[in-house]
Parts: structure tokens; C-alpha cells; sequence
């Protein structure tokens, strides 16, 4: 057998292993669980039937089963650093919207909490409420 | 006319106590009382500071960035009714004398924002390196939205109620700036540039934006370009 289906069994156990520590711990949803099954299958696949994936890879127009492996591998990894990078924008965006709200809001409570009279500062306060409902619907 | 508009200055301040004070003072000297300072979650006495000066005070919970705070800024302004919103940076670089130049062709009716650049006068002091890097960004800047200007990342900008509505920040970091210009010219947004000087001092270039965080702005810019 040629070393690098054995690294390939090698990487195989790890994720079996992996698989196993985490149903182990309940930390695996199932889509979790979907997928790296999927991944440890075709690992099998490659090493148990390497003429099958050479056959495949040489389709393709790689020249090796790993090689293959290895572009696919990379193709998953960018569209998952894809998905990361829109859900912390996403995230980074509603923790600033958050933090803008509360501090307007704190900075006209006090204002109203320190003028005797404060008949613009509620205002204000009020206007702050619809600017804010308004500012929402438009990003909706 | 300037005295019957409601102009706010906007500044966004994160750990400026050693600055904060002085800024202040020159912008009361020049006749602008309606200032806003947002405090982006600072950990030294900035809060402490302003709130001993009769200026509005808006505190994030936390550190999110100047573009954040800047936005936070505009917000608050346009809640309070400002007709021009001018924005400041906190570190002492700017100078309130500007202000008024700055103003003026919002007041005319010629542009709805003014962007400060430093390059247009010989009065910035602005060191090699920075220069260097100032111009490699305005090269960028044209290359991705067209727009030409030799100084998109000066803090100095103002805008009128219109445009503040019009503008959308949704950047947290510096890369605010070329955020703005880019919405400049997606809305169609009427825009002028005028001579501003930007003063270096060693406490303003070690509180300033780094060279390093200039490669940071421009993965973070091309993110947003490829991906939105």
C-alpha cells in the first residue's frame, strides 16, 4: 500500500476518534454529525479503493485520489471561512447596533435626569425611540 | 448664517484623557458649543474629563471602533436636530479654525458633504511613511470606487442633515472612511474636498492608525468589496 493511503487511513481514525469524543461529550448536532461522516466516508472510500478515487481524480483532471481530496478539502474549508466571515460581520453589526442603542439612550435619560427642565430632553427621548424603530425597519 | 444653524461636532474619543480637555476648549473658543463626545468604551478617565465640560457625553458599553463611535455620533446629532454635522478627531490633530472652510459649501448649497484633506495646503506636517501609505489608499480608493481624492482617511469631514440621513456605516473600524466615500458614490451623494491641516504631534502618532493596521483596513475593505 502506498504511505499516503495509510496517512489517509491515519487522518480517517482521527476523525472517527473525533466523532466519537464529541457524541461522547453531546457537543455534535446533527448536521455536525452529517458532515463528518460524509467526510470519513469518503476518506474509507479513497484508501480501501484507491484505483476507484485515481480513476475519479484522473476524470477531473488531478493526477492523484489525495490530490483530489485535498482541492475538494480546501473548496469546503474556503466556503465555511465564507459563511464565518458573513456571520461575524452580521454579528459585529447587530452588537453595534445594540451598543449605539443603549448608549444614546443612557446619554438622554441622564440629560433628563439632570435639567430641571426637561420637556426637550423627552422629547428628544422620544425622538430617539422612532429614529431608532425607523433606522430598523430601513436595515429590515 | 453659521450661527443660526445647529452645527454638532462629533468625537469620537477612545482613552483620551491626556487630549480630550484641550480639543474641547479649542473648538468652545471657536464658537462651537454643540459638541458631542463618544466615549467608544474607554478604560482611562475620558468620561470623567468631558463630563466636567458642559458638552453631551454618549459612553459605549464597548470598545467597538471609531467607525462605531462616529456612528453613534451622527445618530445622537441627527436625534438632537443638527442642520451639519462635522466630524473631529479627539487626538488633537485637527484644528478648529477649519471648521468654518469646511462648513461653508454645505451652507452654500455646493456639496452635502465636505471631506477634509490634508494635502490640498502645505500646512500638514504629515510624516514620510504616512504619506506613503495616505496615497497608496487614495490610489485604491479610485481603483474601487472611482473616486478620486488624495486623502479618503482624514477624520475631518462634514455633513449635512440630507446626507447623514443618506449614509449608511456599517464598518465598526477605520476602514469607516473609505465606507463613506464609497456610499458618496453609490448614492450620488454631491461632495467637495477642502484644504484642512493636520497637526503631528508624537502623542497623535502613537495614538494614530499603524502601519500594519493599514494592511488590516484593506483585507477588511476587499472582504466587503467581494463578498458584501
Amino acid at each position: 500500500m502506498h504511505p499516503i493511503y495509510i496517512v489517509t487511513i491515519i487522518l480517517g481514525v482521527a476523525v472517527l476518534t473525533n466523532i466519537f469524543i464529541k457524541i461522547k461529550d453531546k457537543k455534535l448536532i446533527i448536521n455536525e454529525l452529517i458532515f463528518w461522516i460524509l467526510i470519513l466516508a469518503v476518506l474509507i472510500l479513497m484508501s480501501v479503493f484507491p484505483g476507484f478515487s485515481v480513476k475519479l481524480a484522473h476524470f477531473l483532471g488531478f493526477k492523484s485520489g489525495f490530490e483530489f481530496f485535498i482541492a475538494l478539502s480546501v473548496l469546503v474549508i474556503l466556503l465555511f471561512l465564507f459563511n464565518i466571515y458573513k456571520k461575524i460581520r452580521l454579528l459585529e453589526e447587530k452588537l453595534s447596533k445594540l451598543n449605539e442603542n443603549i448608549a444614546i439612550k443612557q446619554s438622554l435619560e441622564d440629560s433628563i435626569n439632570s435639567t430641571k427642565n426637561n420637556e426637550s430632553s423627552n422629547i428628544e427621548f422620544h425622538n430617539s425611540t422612532s429614529f431608532f424603530k425607523n433606522k430598523n425597519k430601513k436595515a429590515d | 448664517m453659521q450661527d443660526l444653524l445647529k452645527i454638532y461636532i462629533v468625537i469620537p474619543a477612545y482613552n483620551e484623557a491626556r487630549m480630550i480637555a484641550r480639543v474641547i476648549r479649542d473648538l468652545f473658543n471657536y464658537g462651537y458649543n454643540n459638541i458631542v463626545i463618544v466615549d467608544d468604551g474607554s478604560s482611562d478617565k475620558t468620561s470623567e474629563i468631558v463630563k466636567k465640560h458642559s458638552v453631551d457625553l454618549v459612553k459605549h458599553p464597548v470598545n467597538m471602533g471609531p467607525g462605531a463611535a462616529i456612528k453613534t455620533g451622527i445618530d445622537y446629532a441627527l436625534i438632537k436636530n443638527a442642520d451639519i454635522i462635522v466630524t473631529f478627531d479627539a487626538d488633537g490633530q485637527h484644528l478648529a479654525k477649519d471648521i468654518s472652510n469646511l462648513v461653508k459649501p454645505i451652507i452654500d448649497g455646493e456639496a452635502e458633504i465636505t471631506l477634509g484633506n490634508r494635502f490640498l495646503n502645505k500646512m500638514s506636517n504629515v510624516p514620510s511613511f504616512k504619506k506613503i501609505i495616505l496615497k497608496l489608499g487614495a490610489v485604491l480608493m479610485y481603483l474601487m470606487y472611482g473616486i478620486i481624492s488624495s486623502d479618503t482617511h482624514n477624520g475631518l469631514k462634514a455633513l449635512s442633515k440630507t446626507a447623514a440621513l443618506k449614509i449608511e456605516i456599517k464598518s465598526t473600524g477605520w476602514e469607516y472612511c473609505s465606507e463613506i466615500v464609497e456610499e458618496i458614490k453609490l448614492k450620488k451623494i454631491k461632495y467637495k474636498e477642502i484644504p484642512v491641516t493636520v497637526k503631528y504631534s508624537n502623542y497623535s502618532i502613537k495614538k494614530g492608525q499603524k502601519i500594519y493596521n493599514s494592511f488590516y483596513i484593506v483585507s477588511k475593505m476587499f472582504l466587503k468589496w467581494i463578498f458584501g
